[in-house]
């Protein structure tokens, strides 16, 4: 897997789960140990809820991070503290939790840590840059609770994907559920450069943008989150050809979108704001539809983990040829039977 | 309270504090609790504008050196948690350690930078002190400004950290070979746990569990997970690992408590030394403040505020924004009542807010924007100003002026009170006597007002110092009009905000009738009202 990483030039990946307990660390500990094999200096970072001491769904003790002799991590100081003699500590981050002072650290020599503190996507993009002044190759951003927010390409270039036995009761569910976030993720990037630039405004003036005959002009709303009359209003004022929208794309709004039927080009900031079911994506599709990103987030593969942390695993085959057959050509590995 | 909410709203005082921005988060802390200097403290308000005269030519001649020594505030860190563990002999760990040292490295940079301009007055901590703190902080060179439980702390350590190192490799070896043996006579391979995960249904899972060096781990309904168990040498190597984390986290404690000792002996350096650099910070973030609006260094004066070239930095960036100048303010308020008169839209509100600004920026220690200032401290500065654009707001407004009134009215001392058109909220005749009568009373009481409208009643009261607005040039607003130039742009051309003494018996403005003309209103009604003023008159 990380050699894939390498290949394609990329010096930051997040790792993300569609559910609790889907096996991400053992992921990241994986990562880290093959990249510890290459002598590739790693940054470690998770994002997620701060303090998070234990799962906040399964309520589970988080497993520590397995952290090779030097690597780079951006932890709460305490928790370093806990085997204070391992580290070395660096840098400030300027980030202040609610456990302590986030502070870059070195191993010294292999040990384990918690890796908390850190909640905003600016911040870990900051700290990203830390990491790359101190020397790291490559940052590892472990998408904590958040699930799908550390694939925000503004944090890392690359995700990878993991889906478990934790994520549904059945494995139709899980496929589907996958499925739907590969479809996400491999939505195309835009590249009408009119509506790129709607887009990029978009963003910075948190409104909505329209485009007509290659001219750019602002919609009175921050969101879709509209009253259906007022969004027909100003969408039958010209025949739009595309629109930029600042925020999250919903089922609901995209719903609305369809039913008021215009063939619009949508274009959405990166795929961690996409929330729409295939279903809806469909029938935005069948009236002619399309959905872009200004930035997309590269998917670089999925991991599976048949395994449910409460006992109970899928076919463990079956479940790899049914990934592999709504995600092809991403690579599918098993986190718990493939050899090393 | 020196500057009330309503005060502070009228003279856009946060918009002006936003520019105050201290660099460390101590000056950060310091921001919020600062306090104005009050009369009885002028000698220590005249040495905070010298120390930031001497900063200010500092950082004119060397902006580069300015830049270092922001560079060195930005990083160094609040060290209050530590100081108090420090003080309580609390146990310190290496994150702890860590942030000390940051913040006697930068401070450090920072003193070796005010040496340079010959600034190192500023601190009364010598070099020594810190080359000390730095000895016991960073024991082994190079020195470096992170932190790490070096093994010149303890003989014990290196020795320790060798056997846990050589420890692990014997386990990881002897795991390693083990795993080995069992993948080739088995055929099976481990994932990155480790473990073997083998289909429940192969021939291979009888004999993995048959065999004394594995164990089952856990089965799902498809797999059984086995991994390597233990051999009796690993045990002894795997507890003796145990037994050497304990000791080396003994030694952690007991260097840790060490260091404490050793540092605490400086805690009152480095109090002082927060102290200095925080008031270091909320100068130096005065200065750049001042130095956005171009602020002179205001002087005391006992018994006048004298303002020449003043200017509200807000308002004037607003009128830019709209292509507009912002007139200089030029001013001298005697002690006593002063009356601003003149028209709609000539700027009397926006003198009474810039004096307010100037004042008040004063006071909290800072040069003002204007090109010479002089004035007394006051023990508060209070405004009765209206947005400008409620005249007809009705009762609420003049209610609620009234009231702020009364209230300063009825305090023991005086402070520097603005106020604007009192009783315009209500009907011309009343308003005009409720502000002749406020202006009086302010007058008799020697009361240090300024007090500003267009009431003319008020000048007739004795005692007081008048000003007035030059307001609009009519005759070339005529001619611009002729020329067929919009009204709009004609006021903004024409209307002369600067402010003159009231000399003689100057004609009251009646510049509203000379703009309901040019705005179309018939001659006929224009010549009638002005003919209704000469005969009431």
């Amino acid at each position: 897997m990380l050699q894939r990483v390498l290949k394609q030039g990329l010096d930051s990946l997040s790792i993300i789960g569609l559910a609790k307990n889907v096996g991400k660390t053992t992921v990241l500990n994986g990562l880290v140990a093959e990249a510890h094999e290459k002598e590739i200096s790693v940054g470690l970072v998770s994002i997620g809820v701060d303090g998070e001491e234990r799962d906040v769904w399964s309520g589970r003790l988080k497993p520590p991070v397995y952290v090779p002799a030097g690597s780079f991590v951006a932890t709460a100081g305490p928790l370093l503290d806990l085997e204070g003699y391992s580290w070395e500590v660096i840098a400030e981050t300027g980030v202040q939790s609610a456990v302590g002072k986030v502070l870059i650290a070195r191993a010294l020599h292999s040990t384990n840590v918690k890796l908390a503190g850190i909640t905003a996507a600016e911040d870990a993009a900051k700290i990203d840059h830390q990491f790359r002044a101190l020397g790291a190759q490559l940052t590892i951003v472990d998408g904590a609770y958040d699930r799908k927010a550390a694939a925000n390409p503004f944090i890392t270039k690359g995700s990878i994907c993991v889906v478990g036995g934790s994520m549904a009761p059945t494995l139709d569910q899980v496929v589907e559920k996958t499925a739907e976030l590969v479809h996400l993720f491999t939505l195309p990037e835009c590249t009408d450069p009119t509506l790129q630039l709607a887009a990029e405004q978009a963003i910075n003036q948190r409104q909505l943008f329209a485009v007509h005959e290659g001219k750019i002009t602002p919609l009175p709303f921050s969101s879709l989150f509209v009253p259906e009359k007022m969004l027909r209003m100003e969408l039958e004022r010209k025949p739009w050809k595309g629109i930029a929208i600042p925020g999250a794309l919903t089922n609901r709004s995209l719903s609305l979108l369809t039913r008021i039927g215009r063939p619009l080009q949508l274009v959405l900031n990166n795929p961690t704001c996409n929330f729409v079911s295939l279903a809806v994506l469909r029938r935005f599709f069948q009236i002619g539809g399309s959905i872009s990103y200004l930035r997309r987030s590269r998917l670089l593969g999925i991991a599976i983990n048949p395994v449910s942390p409460s006992g109970f695993s899928f076919d463990p085959q079956e479940m790899r040829e049914r990934i592999t057959s709504v995600c092809s050509p991403l690579p599918v590995f098993d986190i718990v039977r493939d050899p090393v | 309270m020196f500057l009330d909410e309503s005060t502070q709203a009228a003279i856009y005082w946060s918009q002006i504090w936003s520019r105050f921005q201290p660099l460390t988060p101590m000056g950060r802390e310091a921001k919020r609790e600062l306090l104005p200097f009050m009369p009885g403290q002028e000698t220590a308000w005249e040495n905070t504008l010298h120390e930031q005269e001497l900063l200010w030519q500092s950082e004119e001649k060397d902006p580069d050196w300015g830049r270092r020594i922001e560079t060195y505030l930005r990083k160094v860190p609040d060290i209050e948690n530590v100081l108090f563990s420090l003080e309580r002999d609390e146990q310190l760990g290496v994150s702890d350690w860590f942030i000390l040292k940051q913040f006697v490295w930068q401070v450090r940079l920072w003193r070796k930078s005010l040496e340079e301009q010959d600034l190192e007055g500023w601190t009364t901590i010598k070099e020594e002190v810190w080359e000390s703190l730095l000895t016991l902080l960073n024991p082994t060179p190079p020195l470096t400004p992170s932190f790490y439980l070096a093994d010149a702390y303890d003989q014990r350590l290196s020795a320790l950290r060798k056997r846990l190192q050589s420890l692990e490799k014997q386990i990881r070896e002897h795991r390693e070979e083990a795993a080995k043996r069992i993948e080739a006579e088995f055929g099976v391979r481990r994932n990155r746990a480790g473990e073997w995960v083998v289909e429940r249904d192969r021939e291979v899972v009888k004999h993995l569990e048959a065999d004394q060096r594995l164990g089952r781990v856990r089965e799902t309904p498809f797999d059984v997970v086995f991994v390597l168990l233990p051999t009796k040498v690993e045990e002894a190597w795997v507890s003796e690992r145990e037994q050497v984390l304990d000791e080396i986290k003994q030694v952690e404690k007991e260097v840790c408590r060490r260091l404490a000792r050793e540092v605490r002996p400086f805690l009152s350096q480095l109090v002082s030394a927060v102290e200095e650099l925080t008031h270091f910070d909320l100068q130096w973030a005065r200065m750049r403040a001042a130095q956005e609006w171009r602020g002179c260094r205001p002087h005391l004066a006992a018994d006048k505020v004298q303002i020449r070239g003043g200017f509200h930095p807000v308002i004037a960036e607003q009128l830019e924004e709209k292509g507009q100048l912002f007139t200089p303010l030029d001013m001298e308020l005697p002690q006593g009542t002063t009356v601003i008169i003149g028209p709609n839209m000539g700027g009397k509100t926006v003198a009474l807010r810039t004096l307010g600004i100037i004042c008040a920026l004063a006071q909290y220690g800072f040069f003002v924007p204007a090109k010479a200032c002089s004035l007394p401290l006051y023990p508060y500065i209070a405004g009765v100003i209206g947005d400008g654009q409620d005249t007809q707001a009705g009762l609420s407004t003049f209610g609620a002026e009234v009231a702020r009134l009364s209230k300063f009215l009825t305090q023991e001392q005086v402070g520097l009170l603005l106020l604007d058109e009192i009783g315009r909220g209500t009907n011309p005749v009343e308003g005009a006597a409720l502000s002749a009568a406020v202006t009086a009373y302010l007058a008799e009481k020697k009361w240090w007002a300024v007090h500003v409208t267009h009431y003319h009643e008020v000048l007739q009261i004795p005692g007081i110092y008048k000003l007035r607005t030059l307001g609009l040039k009519e005759e070339e607003l005529a001619e611009h009009l002729a020329g067929g130039s919009s009204l709009a742009e004609g006021l903004k051309l024409l209307m002369d905000y600067r402010l003159v003494p009231v000399t003689g018996q100057e004609p009251i403005p009646q510049q509203a009738l000379t703009i309901a003309h040019a705005l179309g209103l018939p001659e006929t009604i224009v010549t009638d009202a002005r003919q209704r003023i000469a005969s009431d008159g």
